[in-house]
């Protein structure tokens, strides 16, 4: 008898515990607290204020669900890093917030201070014209799924109008 | 380490990373970035494009704002196209490691922002604008964003993480580097918290979800 009352205290503590970390939905649970808890075990177990409460949190927090990456947001990720990977874009390094923040610790550029600017200048004009002859950036591209067809065809044309690869567009994304 | 398996049971959340076996997406993340550790661009470029919302998502989420989750993903980027993480041992997803370093980065832009010792204080506003404020669905909003960001950093991480990015308690563990129970825990305290901290607006706010 002592042994059952120690489970269901031991499982009302559970039960608790869940309520107060996942909520009540059911599955938000870690799987192997499904698999333990049915459906009504809280209710049952006299945790009805417990599970109103949470209940009524979850409804709140599901009001704060973030929202998406605007287009245009997306378009400046992508030229930002494409101007950072691609030495030829070296030039166009993008600011995306445009606040000037001297603590920032910004990604190093390419063609740092360990190079005479004559050397850079020269390795510039060579990778510019093997590039140009090779075609080898003329299809890098950087995209972006939102679901809307129109915003990925806008950002193909934001990003230095390089032409979107339709390969790398998921419909998982999101 | 014990094999993850994302919730599939609830529809798909804005910016979250897709669902599927994680075994199976281990392989496609192990695959990727071999080919950005070759400086591969194409690579780089539909990692971004399939994993920025989720980045910025949780960057958003962390540093408060729109223009500052942007650098902050933007450095995320780069740091996976300089040294990328080696996933070929199966051990960790893509995913995982991106959750992690986004977590780093907003982490120490708030630092830099907010010095101080982390967890211990928070100088961003938390709800308190008022019990006559909640009048419609942006003001629930506007409050909820409020009182997560009043929450020390660590427990809004987890509870981004896990709520809004539908993370398992195992995987939010695995990016934040902890014990699961330290997760649960914090997760508890989080709620806790915010319900603390929506104590004035809580009837308002009750009635203006159930709309």
């Amino acid at each position: 008898m002592t042994n059952d009352r120690d489970k269901k205290d031991t499982a009302n503590s559970r039960l608790r515990q869940l309520l107060a970390a996942y909520g009540a939905d059911r599955s938000r649970w870690p799987e192997q607290d499904r698999a333990q808890f049915s459906d009504t075990d809280a209710e049952d177990a006299g945790l009805s204020d417990e599970i109103d409460e949470a209940r009524a949190l979850d409804k709140i927090l599901s009001r704060a669900t973030p929202a998406l990456p605007t287009a245009e947001a997306a378009s400046r990720m992508a030229a930002a890093i494409e101007a950072q990977v691609t030495p030829s874009a070296e030039s166009n390094v993008v600011a995306l917030s445009g606040q000037a923040d001297p603590q920032r610790n910004r990604a190093p550029r390419f063609g740092s201070s360990l190079w005479p600017d004559a050397v850079l200048i020269a390795a510039s004009l060579i990778i510019g014209i093997a590039l140009g002859q090779s075609d080898i950036l003329s299809d890098v591209s950087f995209g972006f799924s939102y679901g809307d067809p129109s915003a990925v065809d806008e950002l193909g044309s934001a990003v230095f109008g390089l032409n979107f690869d339709p390969d790398l567009i998921s419909e998982n994304t999101l | 380490m014990a094999e993850v398996t994302l919730s599939q049971t609830r529809a798909a959340v804005p910016g979250a990373l897709p669902p599927g076996s994680v075994a199976a997406t281990r392989a496609d993340d192990a695959a990727l970035t071999e080919r950005i550790a070759r400086q591969d661009a194409h690579a780089l470029s539909q990692a971004v494009t399939e994993r920025f919302p989720a980045v910025f998502a949780v960057a958003r989420r962390m540093v408060g704002n729109d223009a500052d989750a942007e650098d902050v993903a933007q450095d995320v980027f780069l740091r996976l196209w300089r040294k990328p993480p080696d996933l070929s041992a199966g051990t960790a997803t893509l995913a995982t490691w991106l959750y992690r370093v986004t977590a780093n980065r907003s982490i120490d832009w708030l630092r830099r922002k907010r010095p101080g010792p982390l967890d211990e204080a928070n100088e961003m506003p938390a709800a308190g604008a008022g019990p006559d404020a909640v009048t419609a669905g942006s003001q629930v909003t506007h409050h909820v964003d409020q009182a997560l960001r009043g929450l020390p950093d660590r427990q809004r991480l987890a509870l981004a993480l896990t709520y809004y990015q539908e993370l398992s308690n195992i995987e939010a563990a695995q990016v934040m580097e902890t014990s699961v129970e330290a997760v649960e825990s914090l997760l508890s305290r989080a709620r806790r918290g915010l319900r603390k901290d929506l104590e004035h607006e809580w009837r308002d706010l009750l009635d203006a979800v159930s709309d």
